[in-house]
């Protein structure tokens, strides 16, 4: 325990550790630490590390850099999650398929082999009487590459990973209106 | 708990003492074993008021002593303090 101890002691601040770090560990030799002991030192480094980088702040200082600290960590966190498209406006497009064996609800939606969406939902079609149209999927796609996605563009469920689940895969085109919220992709009757 | 900066004034208030020193008699008059973490956490505040300072040299057991600014703020916090103690006592008597 001792020298899981000393361990933990480094974790302090080294401006700290240079100042105090060796009676600290004289103290650690002297007492006959507890598992207690041990969380009490690693909250002390943790609060040494957030309070105590120069240990002469003042507390109004320390108000404003927990603010500021706060706010730096909110930022990273927004752009974190606008990087992920979060927060990207989304339209969905049907699709329509003879089977989906494989596919599941949020698998992802690729063109030409990009991540631009999932799939919201798989379901039987109602009132199909064509064989080849008897699956309804709906893609919810980032609304940014709606204008890659035209009249002329084709879409298919490709096998992928190790499971064989499959994924939609759409193919790029420039002719034709770009398909509307609720438009239809024309699927491709050959699993590619 | 009482804050451990009152604990660790209180005990160099009766004497010059190193962490292990302060930790078994503070132990002793309050019943209370202050982590290692705490203790040094409270040392380094203590020390950065200037209300205590190290003392020696020594080996690596660092003796510190209490400052006349920390002697003027544990008169006053114990003041404080006996006044809650007093008024609590006194009104706990009547009720």
């Amino acid at each position: 325990m001792k020298r899981a101890m000393k361990l933990l002691a480094r974790l302090y601040p080294s401006s700290w550790r240079e100042r105090y770090g060796a009676e600290f560990e004289a103290l650690l030799e002297d007492t006959n630490p507890s598992a207690w002991d041990a969380i009490d030192v690693l909250w002390g480094a943790l609060k040494m590390q957030l309070t105590g980088i120069t240990i002469s702040i003042s507390g109004k200082t320390l108000k404003v850099a927990v603010v500021a600290l706060g706010a730096i960590l909110l930022l990273l966190g927004a752009s974190f999650l606008s990087s992920t498209g979060l927060f990207h406006p989304k339209y969905q497009i049907l699709m329509f398929v003879p089977e989906a064996e494989g596919l599941h609800v949020g698998a992802v939606v690729k063109l030409d082999g990009v991540p631009i969406g999932n799939v919201r939902t798989v379901e039987i079609a109602d009132k199909s009487a064509d064989a080849n149209r008897s699956i309804e999927l709906v893609l919810q796609i980032d609304k940014r590459f709606q204008n890659t996605i035209r009249g002329e563009s084709s879409a298919s469920l490709v096998r992928g990973g190790s499971r064989g689940d499959r994924y939609v895969s759409i193919q790029r085109a420039f002719s034709g209106p770009a398909i509307d919220h609720g438009g239809e992709v024309r699927a491709l009757s050959v699993e590619q | 708990m009482p804050d451990p900066s009152l604990l660790i004034l209180s005990s160099l208030a009766g004497g010059d003492k190193h962490g292990y020193a302060m930790m078994e008699d503070i132990e002793r008059f309050a019943g209370i074993r202050l982590g290692p973490g705490t203790l040094y956490g409270a040392i380094t505040r203590l020390e950065t008021l200037g209300w205590i300072r190290p003392v020696g040299p020594t080996d690596r057991r660092q003796p510190y002593t209490i400052t006349s600014d920390g002697r003027q703020y544990l008169r006053s916090q114990l003041a404080n303090l006996g006044r809650v103690v007093r008024t609590g006592i006194r009104r706990l008597e009547n009720a």
